[in-house]
């Protein structure tokens, strides 16, 4: 039987390296109302308001490094709070990933105001047992990997829309294609193609979010092995 | 009619019930799988209180070949998701679980497998 221990951290970590966009490194500033370039473009980079980017590198002003929620887009400068000036410097970057909330399984967790937030569900489901005899033989085993992202509404951002919320599925539906092999510990957590991953509807909760899920159905195949 | 095509005539009958047989049972694994699990496809089934949303599950046949397998519940979509705002956190549930028609359907095949198994 595989390590549904292992299965659920592996998943857990391929979902931690999404990337939606990024600037990559390079010569960014900050202003008191948010992020600003001099080349290239945030627009074409694919920032769009409501995501939470995350600011690394060589940020010096009080607060630009960590997440900050976008509130406007232009192709030279991102609207956000919580800002301080900092002159133009290189390696820099500005990236969106996986919300820097996270109500991950059976760890205590409050949604705050005004941030996105994404949540998990790891689903054993199946366990067949496909070759004979039994000792030895081949386990199947299937299960379910639920994200939900939960980006703000526009009860909080008047013009947050679908994008962010949409762009974050599309994102992990890429990370997640069918026939994406994981390693778990010994074993190999394959992303199922016949059933492949899926996203909702965005579901307006009320409250400041709406959530969508994505449901990624996975399969792994291990040795059976009965116990003296 | 030649014995042969007497014969080619019966086997195709038997096949279109034991086709329809095969639809019927499959039909049916899924509403249950939904409704109270199912350890065909891992379903937990539709959580009880006083079992408004297990009871809204229902099956209704379009014609011979579909069959719906439907709710009228508002919330059902919050309970299969396991969406609670409030806390940020799912429901926690006395019984059964959320989950449970994401389940049924990638447990599609099993069930099919199933169906066929009764069905000979």
């Amino acid at each position: 039987m595989i390590d549904t221990f292992a299965a659920h951290l592996a998943l857990r970590n391929r979902a931690l390296s999404l990337v939606v966009c990024t600037t990559g490194s390079q010569t960014l500033s900050a202003t008191a109302t948010g992020f600003a370039r001099s080349a290239g473009s945030f627009v074409t980079d694919g920032f769009v308001v409501g995501m939470e980017l995350n600011a690394t590198g060589a940020w010096v002003g009080a607060g630009n490094a960590g997440p900050h929620v976008i509130t406007s887009v232009s192709a030279l400068a991102l609207g956000c709070a919580g800002c301080a000036v900092d002159a133009p410097a290189a390696a820099r970057t500005l990236s969106v990933g996986l919300p820097a909330l996270r109500a991950f399984e059976n760890i205590a967790f409050t949604p705050q105001s005004g941030r996105p937030y994404v949540e998990e569900d790891f689903i054993p489901a199946t366990m067949s047992l496909l070759s004979f005899p039994a000792q030895g033989g081949q386990v199947e085993e299937t299960m379910l990997y639920v994200l939900k992202i939960y980006g703000l509404d526009g009860s909080v951002l008047p013009n947050a829309g679908i994008a962010a919320i949409r762009k974050t599925v599309e994102a992990l539906r890429l990370l997640f294609a069918p026939g994406t092999l994981i390693a778990a510990g010994s074993n190999t957590v394959r992303v199922r193609g016949d059933v492949a991953v899926q996203s909702g509807q965005i579901l307006p909760q009320g409250d400041g979010w709406s959530v969508c899920s994505v449901t990624i159905p996975c399969r792994a195949y291990s040795t059976n092995t009965i116990a003296a | 009619m030649s014995i042969f095509a007497t014969q080619v005539q019966k086997f195709k009958v038997h096949v279109g019930e034991l086709s329809q047989n095969v639809h019927n049972a499959a039909a049916d694994m899924v509403l249950v799988s939904i409704k109270d699990g199912s350890p065909i496809t891992g379903a937990p089934g539709q959580p009880v209180d006083r079992g408004t949303l297990r009871d809204s599950w229902t099956r209704t046949d379009k014609d011979k070949d579909t069959a719906v397998i439907a709710t009228d519940a508002a919330y059902a979509a919050v309970i299969e998701d396991n969406l609670n705002l409030n806390s940020g956190r799912g429901f926690f549930f006395k019984n059964h679980g959320s989950h449970s028609v994401k389940l049924t359907i990638t447990g599609w095949l099993k069930i099919v497998e199933q169906a066929v198994a009764q069905a000979k």
